[in-house]
């Protein structure tokens, strides 16, 4: 498989991002019903179909150039974009190792890992990088190695340590979040980091999400879907440039709906690291506009019906409140009522 | 006690010693005559030291009265000092210890991340809100700490940002987290209420 | 089987004192193993002739050794085959079945010092909990109780990884670890480690509790050998299955034998994952493990199948 790159793509000012027809056919739309509520939807985080957005532990995909550009360009602006407590090194190297080796693996075209003991020589190719280091000594690297690594990787990425029957978000690389602030959520435990989600808490979601990640097995990962929605192809909608994003909501107009208006997936997947039995959160997002998802009138469809009957309380986590009657009035022509089969797939 | 809307809003019980423990180290910084009496009047076995930060005037606190015979008082004036003072004590401390943290959230968090630095588990750490309500909020864009929060909405002492304060807590940071409330529409800031009195 | 597993060939066996056997064990397809963190275990698959017994084993070696696993396992006089094949039947170049390894017995990354206890054989996980230690320059001690010199077993290992600070206590001698002693005075972010025979866990958890230590800086790990007993009759609601559970085999083990796949992790009643709802039960429910609450045990809704069983009757399980 070759991927055919858009190195050139922005997520900031000009927004020049786009998904080819075949970056839109893969992409992972979440809703199997009418209807939206959380649940622990976890499966195996298997090989999934050829091309499609499970075929591979991380996928690489066209905006792979582009993203990680946006993402040196944040950190550049804010370091504290990524954070590890001091107690994490080991799990920083089981992240590195998983990464490359799955890369490697998966992409041999893109990307080559060649051990010699703990002499490890790393060649990326898309972004031009070729690094000899010593595997455990982070002297040997330009930076620590999980910023090292997730400077390469799409997707945001935590890492918890397990202690005290709990999972506590002690490392994070997070610079295309749903709105939430790292530098502030260092540290927090499992139920304190999913603090400000809304009815899952009742639902007892969190609670047996817990349970079953505290007993997550190596060579196990398993993974879920997540969403949300985005004005503009932003990648940086934290907490901490929200002067910067916020009023993009306010500027949704019945013109703009189907170019502005982003479903924004996150495929979300656990592994559990062998040295340190610390556990990898990644958080692969993806972006897709209006225009774009309507090409499959059932998605177009599907996603009225589940915004349409979205419980208040979700609609104002999100962020939704202020452009979803736009957005609803815009989609509801392409909803004839047809009674649609359970499943995600696009015509 | 309510139920608080996000999960990482502390919730304090009314203070008890943990009599599992066979030392005891309390910090206060407010006055409550009543917890006082009650907590002192009965104390826990095995040791005790209380640390406390009090005004430096002559009057009286129910925090250095009917003192056990064996308790340790060390009184100190400023929370700096109330820290150098808690840091002695927890490096000579030994396992078996209970912490005890009372007064405004500011003070005891400050001191709880300081117990953090020697390893205390949440098990063998104890936090109550006495005396004043206020808030210390952490601005999540300039990260400036703003103390003695009393609105909901308030100006950050960093930036000047009207910044909403939220009931998002952390521990690692001693305080809630407080954003841009008018980022959406800049200039659309409702009147303060004061909610943390 | 509900558990990643691997192939492996037996590559050495070593007696290492009387009843105790090394086993060093490499994979079969060629591929290094993954790393693992100190304190982990892994499940051996043993062929006891017709049937399949699995049994938790703790990996001792250097976790950062890729072509190499090592387990030592003690002869169980009242063992129901496991240990017994592993001292008589098992040769070296056999293949047997393992499954990728789990920890239920991890180090805190946030302690400040770290106490080790092993009783016997339990200085397995032990090992290997010292040797991730060593490697991250923490600070920590070993305390090694065995029934006479020639049980102490790994000793040399562990003396090369942390000089001076293995201490011996030899039953035949007549030393043992005083816990009042060993756990008093230890400054805050001490943690507690022991694995070691039934009574000593427990005098070391009282010993700790008593001097205030708070159960979070107390970690022991104890596998239960499924004991055997009388026979019951299960019926498995989902799968439709009726069948005797006969008095040499666990629960979970007669499951396994009647083809039904069902979910289970360290196989000793430590970690959860084998939990089964309780449809019903004419008979008193035989509870071994070490993980349901005395409310869920009073409830008469869970079982875990790998330790615990019933006293007469019939036992209906969703399943």
């Amino acid at each position: 498989m070759t991927i055919a790159f858009k190195p050139d793509e922005t997520f900031r000012g000009t927004y020049t991002y786009r998904n080819s027809p075949k970056g839109i056919r893969r992409f992972p739309f979440p809703f199997h019903q009418d209807q939206y509520m959380y649940s622990v939807n976890m499966e195996p985080h298997t090989k999934g179909p050829e091309g499609s957005v499970f075929e591979n532990a991380f996928d690489i995909d066209e905006h792979y150039i582009a993203e990680m550009r946006d993402r040196a360009i944040t950190l550049e602006r804010d370091p504290g974009r990524c954070v590890s407590l001091p107690h994490m090194m080991d799990a920083e190297w089981d992240t590195l190792e998983l990464i490359m080796e799955s890369l490697s693996r998966d992409y041999p075209e893109l990307f080559t890992l060649t051990k010699d003991g703990d002499r490890w020589h790393w060649v990326n190719k898309p972004l031009g990088i070729d690094q000899t280091f010593t595997f455990g000594n982070a002297a040997t690297l330009p930076c620590p190695p999980f910023e090292y690594i997730t400077r390469q990787t799409q997707g945001d990425f935590v890492i918890m340590d397990q202690r005290d029957n709990n999972l506590f978000a002690d490392s994070g690389m997070i610079t295309s979040q749903a709105d939430w602030s790292l530098m502030f959520d260092a540290g927090m435990s499992f139920m304190e980091w999913h603090g400000p989600v809304p009815l899952a808490h009742e639902l007892g979601v969190f609670e047996r999400a817990l349970k079953y990640l505290l007993m997550l097995q190596q060579g196990r990962p398993v993974r879920r879907l997540n969403w949300t929605m985005t004005i503009n192809p932003r990648l940086d909608t934290s907490p901490e440039t929200y002067p910067e994003w916020g009023p993009d909501r306010a500027s949704v107009t019945p013109d703009n709906v189907g170019d502005k208006v982003h479903l924004r997936v996150e495929l979300q997947a656990l592994f559990r690291l062998p040295r340190s039995n610390g556990m990898l959160f990644s958080i692969r997002g993806y972006l897709a506009s209006m225009n774009e998802l309507a090409t499959y009138p059932r998605w177009a469809k599907r996603l009225h019906r589940v915004l349409s009957t979205l419980p208040n309380e979700l609609a104002e986590y999100k962020g939704l409140v202020r452009y979803k009657p736009t957005t609803l009035e815009w989609l509801s022509k392409f909803d004839d009522g047809e009674v649609l089969p359970a499943g995600t797939q696009p015509e | 006690m309510s139920t608080p809307a996000i999960k990482s809003q502390p919730i304090y019980a009314e203070l008890e010693w943990d009599r599992t423990g066979t030392h005891h180290i309390l910090f206060v910084s407010a006055e409550d005559a009543a917890l006082a009496q009650r907590l002192l009047s009965n104390p826990p076995g095995g040791t005790l030291t209380v640390v406390h930060l009090r005004p430096a005037d002559d009057s009286r606190s129910a925090w250095s009265q009917n003192l056990p015979d064996t308790a340790l008082y060390l009184e100190t004036h400023t929370l700096a000092e109330a820290l150098e003072v808690l840091r002695d004590a927890f490096y000579v401390a030994q396992m078996g210890t209970r912490i005890y943290l009372a007064g405004a959230e500011d003070a005891i968090w400050q001191a709880s991340q300081l117990a953090d630095t020697f390893g205390v588990s949440r098990d063998e750490i104890r936090h109550a809100q006495l005396g004043t309500k206020a808030r210390p909020v952490f601005c999540v864009h300039c990260r400036t700490i703003t103390r003695g929060v009393h609105t909901n909405i308030v100006s950050c002492s960093g930036c000047g940002r009207s910044l909403f304060v939220r009931d998002h807590f952390s521990r690692r940071l001693g305080a809630y987290m407080g954003f841009q409330i008018d980022a959406e529409v800049p200039g659309e800031v409702p009147a303060a209420e004061v909610v943390y009195p | 089987m509900s558990s990643a597993s691997l192939n492996v060939e037996i590559r050495r066996i070593r007696d290492l004192a009387p009843g105790i056997r090394e086993f060093s064990l490499s994979r079969t397809d060629g591929d290094d193993f993954p790393v693992y963190s100190g304190g982990s275990h892994i499940v051996l698959s043993l062929p006891l002739g017709e049937r399949t017994h699995r049994n938790p084993y703790s990996l001792l070696g250097d976790p950062t050794d890729r072509k190499t696993w090592r387990v030592a396992v003690r002869k169980q006089e009242d063992s129901r085959g496991g240990s017994r094949w592993l001292h008589e039947q098992a040769r070296e170049g056999m293949r047997i079945d393992i499954a990728a390894p789990v920890n239920l017995f991890a180090l805190n990354r946030l302690g400040r010092r770290h106490i080790l206890v092993a009783g016997g054989i339990g200085i397995t996980p032990i090992l290997s909990q010292a040797r991730e230690l060593a490697r991250l320059g923490a600070d920590f001690e070993v305390h090694y109780a065995y029934r006479a010199p020639e049980y102490g077993v790994f000793v040399d290992e562990l003396e090369a990884l942390a000089p001076g600070r293995i201490h011996h206590y030899v039953q035949s001698r007549r030393e043992q670890i005083e816990f009042s002693s060993l756990l008093a005075g230890r400054p805050l972010g001490t943690h507690f480690y022991i694995c070691g025979p039934g009574g000593m866990v427990a005098a070391s958890m009282n010993a700790g509790k008593a001097l205030g230590w708070p159960e979070s800086h107390l970690h022991s790990e104890q596998f239960l050998a499924p004991t055997g007993g009388e026979p019951f009759d299960v019926k498995l609601t989902a799968s439709g299955k009726a069948f005797t559970v006969p008095s040499d085999l666990s629960l979970l083990e007669a499951i396994e034998q009647q083809g039904v796949d069902a979910p289970y992790l360290c196989r000793g009643g430590a970690c959860g994952q084998c939990e089964l709802e309780v449809v019903d039960a004419s008979g008193e429910l035989i509870h071994h493990d070490l993980y349901l609450s005395a409310e869920e045990r009073a409830s008469g809704k869970k079982i875990m199948p790998c330790v615990s069983r019933l006293k007469g009757g019939c036992l209906t399980l969703n399943l």
